[in-house]
């Protein structure tokens, strides 16, 4: 369902706040603004609103804060369009107009001049056929990254103009911030930012001392990133089938795979759930291997009650934009509660030393960009509840599913007993009909869907496994591969359109 | 070379007498007579106008639509007790 954003006109808020003419038609659009929290005010209109509040409702002025919190206030912009016909006519109605323009609102207004000289603004009438229209649309997106950040945004500017301010661009003091943040709420002792996962990867591996040759277990259905780091430092990915019910690493297949070039295992928490730790703990314990946390799905999932990336001793997050956590384009971190790795790791990814010209050690580029420090440091502070929210969308999905599970239809994720799943993503498996049918059942709703992953890694050419000698070694990543779906899931999807999408499926499988 | 200007009403008077040139100049302007307070009452005043000459609206498709919507219209009072 599509859902624009509106920036509202102070008539229209003066008339519901004031009573006056046009009171009942406003007291409609502000009910659905407010409970849509997609109602925005122009910070220009601000001085205006107290004013009047002031002068003709003084008893309203103490709620005034409360009021308008339940809009977002947003910037006016500071590039003004001298020529822009409404400049000349009306400054005020300008600023409104550019507000809405910088986040890609409309503006509901009465007002005759400003609905002919902005293609931002709209009537009270086409307000409400537009969010009719809305309200009829079907479309599911997949993720929803324009309301989160643009929820975030209005904490974060004020991060943002301290940035411009000191010009201090790379491993600042919101870097610095966001570390000890994430460090603290993990319950790990350091937290080391870096600019990707698979940078995270990289540095996690020279920390421990890679060489070329080295082996790395790791299982056969993630993400390429994972891989491409080991064979990025010249080691060699060993691949694991998957657990038959969770999907992470099989650690019953781990042993075998074992050899004396065997330098380290990667588990993966892969879609939002860990690996199954302990077993893996011992392994490493009694074969002396190092254990690299892939966390970069599970940003606040729990192992019993250890966060994801504390149990090893290397964790590996990425913020990619879409990640529970998620950055403003490229982010990641290595943690550990080992200092002597640490302090590899805070060399490592400055270019092999801390302080400017004294490269101890070899490393690279790989540090956190200031900006996203900032806003990894805001977001943090939502990383529960959001976490929770997806937790409640996954709960519903399992209850309004369930059935098809049980008629042997497709199978659902299933959390692991000593998990608690974040559900970055949540995969279904179809056991009887053909993907391809049901793919094109769910784009035919406007539903938008993901594969993770369509290919098991030792089919990737640049691994170079002989692919006729692994046959049969993936038994569970084969029968899966062409039937996974990863259906919506995001902390602003409604129970309507879960609904609608079980209701497709149903109709599909049927 | 600094230049004053006066500003009346909703006007910004420049004198016309000196030669401008981009990067040359600065421009002062000069507010005469008009304190903060005044300039809100200006700003309610055209807003009054603005409201005098609204579009006017089709109330019956509002009624039609916010029924359908299930939109009954809240009060101020809703919002300052959290009643949503």
């Amino acid at each position: 369902m599509a859902n624009s954003k509106f920036v509202i006109d102070v008539n229209i808020l003066l008339d519901f706040l004031l009573g006056r003419n046009g009171y009942k038609e406003a007291s409609k659009v502000i009910e659905y603004l407010v409970k849509k929290k997609n109602g925005y005010i122009s910070a220009s209109s601000i001085p205006v609103i107290y004013f009047m509040i002031s002068k003709y409702r003084k008893e309203l002025l103490k709620f005034l804060p409360k009021i308008l919190s339940y809009f977002t206030i947003w910037k006016v912009p500071s590039y003004v369009d001298w020529e822009h016909p409404l400049v000349q006519k009306d400054i005020e109605d300008y600023l409104i107009h550019t507000t809405a323009e910088s986040l890609d609102a409309f503006v509901i207004t009465r007002d005759k001049e400003f609905l002919s000289l902005s293609d931002k603004a709209i009537n009270v009438e086409d307000f409400f056929k537009l969010i009719l229209k809305e309200n009829k649309e079907k479309h599911v997106p997949f993720l929803d990254l324009k309301s989160q950040n643009i929820k975030i945004f209005p904490k974060v500017e004020k991060k943002l103009d301290r940035i411009i301010n000191s010009s201090q661009f790379v491993c600042g003091k919101y870097v610095k911030e966001f570390e000890e943040a994430f460090a603290s709420y993990l319950g790990t002792k350091f937290c080391i930012g870096v600019n990707s996962g698979t940078s995270a990867l990289i540095v996690a591996l020279m920390a421990v001392g890679l060489k070329p040759g080295d082996e790395v277990i790791m299982p056969v259905n993630t993400f390429i990133a994972t891989a491409e780091a080991v064979s990025i430092l010249g080691g060699k990915p060993v691949f694991v089938d998957i657990h038959p019910d969770y999907y992470t690493i099989d650690v019953n297949q781990i042993e075998s795979k074992i050899t004396n070039r065997t330098k380290a295992i990667i588990p993966v928490h892969l879609y939002g759930q860990c690996a199954d730790m302990d077993p893996i703990m011992d392994i490493a314990r009694k074969y002396n291997l190092w254990v690299i946390e892939d966390a970069c799905q599970a940003h606040g999932a729990e192992y019993k009650g250890r966060k994801a990336g504390t149990i090893g001793h290397i964790g590996c997050f990425s913020f990619y934009p879409g990640k529970n956590l998620g950055s403003w384009g490229e982010a990641g971190a290595c943690v550990t509660n080992d200092e002597k790795l640490a302090d590899r790791m805070y060399k490592i990814r400055n270019h092999g030393g801390i302080k400017k010209y004294q490269h101890e050690i070899l490393g690279g580029n790989f540090r956190m960009e200031e900006i996203q420090g900032a806003i990894l440091g805001e977001k943090l502070y939502y990383l529960d509840e959001w976490n929770e929210k997806r937790r409640y969308i996954a709960r519903l999905y399992l209850d309004r599913l369930q059935d098809l599970e049980d008629n042997d239809l497709l199978k659902l994720p299933h959390e692991a007993p000593y998990n608690k799943h974040i559900y970055h993503l949540f995969v279904i498996t179809l056991k009887r009909k053909n993907r391809k049918v049901i793919l094109s059942e769910l784009k035919n709703n406007s539903i938008d869907i993901g594969i993770h992953y369509p290919t098991p890694l030792y089919k990737i050419k640049i691994f170079n496994y002989d692919i006729n000698n692994e046959k049969g070694q993936y038994t569970i990543a084969e029968l899966i591969q062409d039937n996974i779906i990863s259906l919506p899931i995001h902390e602003h999807i409604k129970e309507d359109q879960i609904i609608l999408i079980q209701n497709i499926l149903r109709h599909a499988l049927g | 070379m600094r230049i004053k200007a006066k500003v009346e009403g909703d006007k910004i008077i420049i004198p016309n007498s000196y030669n401008l040139q981009d990067g040359e100049i600065w421009l002062e302007i000069e507010i005469l007579g008009t304190s903060s307070g005044e300039h809100l009452e200006l700003w309610e005043e055209h807003l009054n106008e603005e409201k005098r000459k609204e579009e006017p609206v089709d109330i019956d498709t509002i009624e039609v639509i916010s029924q359908e919507l299930g939109l009954k219209g809240i009060k101020v009072e809703d919002l300052i007790n959290g009643k949503l």
